[in-house]
């Protein structure tokens, strides 16, 4: 099977990963922008930070044969360094409407302070006014009031509610989330937010209409290939492998690629032929040592 | 008007009928939208240009372009050096942008170019550099392209070194070596960087030499296109040792690359006789061919990967397989 991981912070995450998420047929990532552990303290590491998600980390995880899109945002956390906050709001149309980037992202609620709403809103404005999708991360403490103040937030602005996708659902909060028509995310965790027994019901339960699983795996006790693993137990338990499809492929596609940006026919391709191109597989040259086999199992 | 400028809007003209071949009606719109805001200089900051460029990816995709032979004539004509076959759409579109810009050789429009580098991602980075051989006084853009060179993202180094007559023409000795010798670090076509053949000298070989001790030593293969960076009408000793070397010991295909260098350093004799003996297909061609006298840089081509060539989309691979 292929699959498309949503939402993974690859830049925290080694190069062993990327082999092993290709080699369990992760095709296509989505990297949003966050924090790094701590806070930024100049405009100066934003700019970086960007220019590497757009950059490198993109060739990085094309050499495995994986498509990187990201989203730009300004995350929640780092939206309560007001100085701060201002300066990279104002960086963030030179970044945002870039080649690949999917959404404005993640963006949202942390603490639900007056500086993370002046934040959430200005990007919300962003998103509309560029006609983009938005991705909402949603708090960890006191999760139900910031999901249902997020899409409140958003449908003020004047967001449509299929171009909003709100991250970290969990049971409580799923039929919110849907209610209002905006997609809703899971995140698969090890040991906090969701797990892959609680996915398999909750699709069972609700259906694959909508529904968005992914890893948002970082520098965290996380696991890369969630998304697999839980479509791997989806079908053990019975689930309809057109569901399953739906919920780690093709809703992902449905929802981000509203932004234009994703190419879905080359993504639909084989991507060994990237491969070739790369790595001059077939090639008598030499000068590189190929370091993934011919052909490419995502 | 300056010879220059001239060549800038024949290029300009070139884009155009590229992509009005190409873009979709929206896309159309956008282009014409752009330059009409492009012609009114007071409008234009760095922010917009740096958005219009990002913008671009909106319209068009980094597919092949797969000139037809009239267009490739025409985008070969105007910039001795640069050959666009190998852009993509989304670069030509792009290149157009840059053009648009009012007064090219302005301080401020450089400035403005200077920014878009900043904040470009690796496709408008590939895109900034392939304007600047086409730009007036395009030396002022030295340090980009050098650090281009430097990327370790292949796309970003082809698009700083191949294809191009800007680093031939302005790069100093150390930059111009480590162009080429980076180029097989990476795997990037060497035979597309151009003007090699008429600048090789007897510390580049040295490097070369070097590179392929270290690559036997450490038990792996040397890459064939090597065997171009040797210098000199005539092989000299150390250079032709390590030629026979690859003759003895590398796999069938490899080979290849040791004629072509035979053949340029004048040890035809030797060539002819190895060659008489070649098993493999492809290097008993190549083998021939350069005892015909087809060994310039362009002959290395044949020794890459067919399914690389042909990623380029078929008018551009029967090109390149009629000029190997």
């Amino acid at each position: 099977m292929r699959f498309f991981d949503p939402h993974i912070h690859m830049s925290s995450r080694t190069t062993d990963d990327y082999e092993s998420m290709a080699r369990a047929g992760i095709r296509a990532v989505i990297e949003p922008a966050f924090w790094l552990g701590q806070p930024r303290t100049n405009v100066g590491s934003f700019v970086d930070y960007f220019s590497s998600l757009i950059g490198w980390e993109r060739f990085r995880a094309s050499q495995f044969g994986i498509v990187h899109y990201c989203t730009i945002g300004l995350n929640s956390k780092e939206a309560n360094d007001e100085g701060l906050a201002r300066e990279v709001l104002e960086l963030l149309p030179r970044y945002a409407l870039k080649e690949g980037v999917v959404a404005i992202g993640e963006i949202g609620y942390d603490e639900i302070t007056k500086a993370e709403e002046f934040a959430f809103q200005a990007q919300l404005e962003l998103a509309v006014q560029h006609d983009m999708v938005v991705m909402v991360h949603s708090p960890h403490r006191d999760k139900k009031r910031g999901i249902v103040r997020s899409l409140d937030v958003a449908a003020e602005a004047g967001l449509a509610m299929e171009k909003l996708v709100i991250d970290h659902n969990n049971e409580e909060t799923i039929d919110d989330t849907l209610a209002r028509g905006a997609w809703a995310a899971f995140t698969i965790y090890p040991h906090t937010k969701m797990g892959s027994e609680r996915m398999c019901e909750i699709v069972r339960k609700y259906g694959p209409e909508r529904i968005i699983v992914d890893s948002s795996a970082d520098w965290g006790i996380s696991d890369p290939l969630s998304v697999p693993r839980t479509a791997a137990l989806m079908l053990e338990k019975g689930i309809d492998p057109a569901w399953v499809e739906k919920v780690t492929w093709s809703n992902a596609i449905a929802a981000y690629g509203q932004s234009g940006q994703i190419d879905v026919a080359e993504l639909e391709r084989s991507p060994t032929v990237d491969q070739t191109q790369l790595f001059s597989e077939n090639s008598v040259l030499r000068g590189q040592e190929p370091r993934v086999g011919a052909a490419v199992p995502n | 008007m300056k010879p220059e400028d001239d060549r800038a809007a024949r290029f300009a003209a070139f884009c155009d009928r590229v992509l009005s071949e190409r873009l979709d009606a929206p896309g159309l719109e956008f282009l014409a939208r752009e330059l009409e805001r492009s012609a009114v200089a007071s409008t234009d900051d760095a922010a917009r240009f740096g958005v219009r460029l990002g913008l671009a990816s909106r319209h068009a995709r980094r597919r092949p372009l797969d000139l037809s032979d009239a267009e490739h004539d025409l985008g070969r004509s105007i910039v001795q050096g640069l050959d666009p076959e190998a852009w993509t759409l989304l670069d030509v579109l792009r290149v157009r942008l840059v053009l648009a810009l009012p007064d090219l050789a302005g301080e401020r429009t450089a400035g403005l170019l200077e920014e878009a580098f900043r904040y470009g991602d690796e496709g408008e980075t590939c895109a900034l550099l392939r304007s600047v051989p086409v730009l007036p006084a395009p030396e002022r853009f030295l340090w980009r392209v050098t650090e281009g060179c430097r990327s370790n993202m292949r796309s970003v180094f082809e698009a700083a070194a191949t294809d191009t007559p800007f680093c031939v023409q302005h790069f100093d000795d150390v930059a111009w070596r480590q162009a080429l010798l980076k180029s097989l670090f990476i795997g990037a076509p060497l035979w597309r960087v151009f003007g090699v053949d008429e600048r090789l000298d007897a510390e580049t070989q040295r490097m070369a030499l070097d590179y392929a001790d270290e690559r036997r030593s450490a038990g792996r293969s040397v890459p064939p296109e090597l065997w171009m960076l040797l210098a000199g009408a005539e092989l000299d000793e150390r250079a032709l040792h390590s030629v026979e070397a690859e003759v003895t010991v590398g796999p069938g295909p490899a080979r290849a690359g040791a004629y072509l260098a035979l053949a340029r350093g004048g040890r035809t004799g030797i060539l002819r006789a190895h060659v008489e003996h070649e098993t493999n297909e492809l290097s008993a061609a190549v083998g021939r061919a350069a005892l015909a006298g087809r060994h310039d840089s362009r002959a290395f081509a044949s020794l890459r990967a067919r399914e690389e060539i042909e990623l380029l989309g078929p008018n551009a691979a029967r090109r390149m397989a009629v000029d190997a």
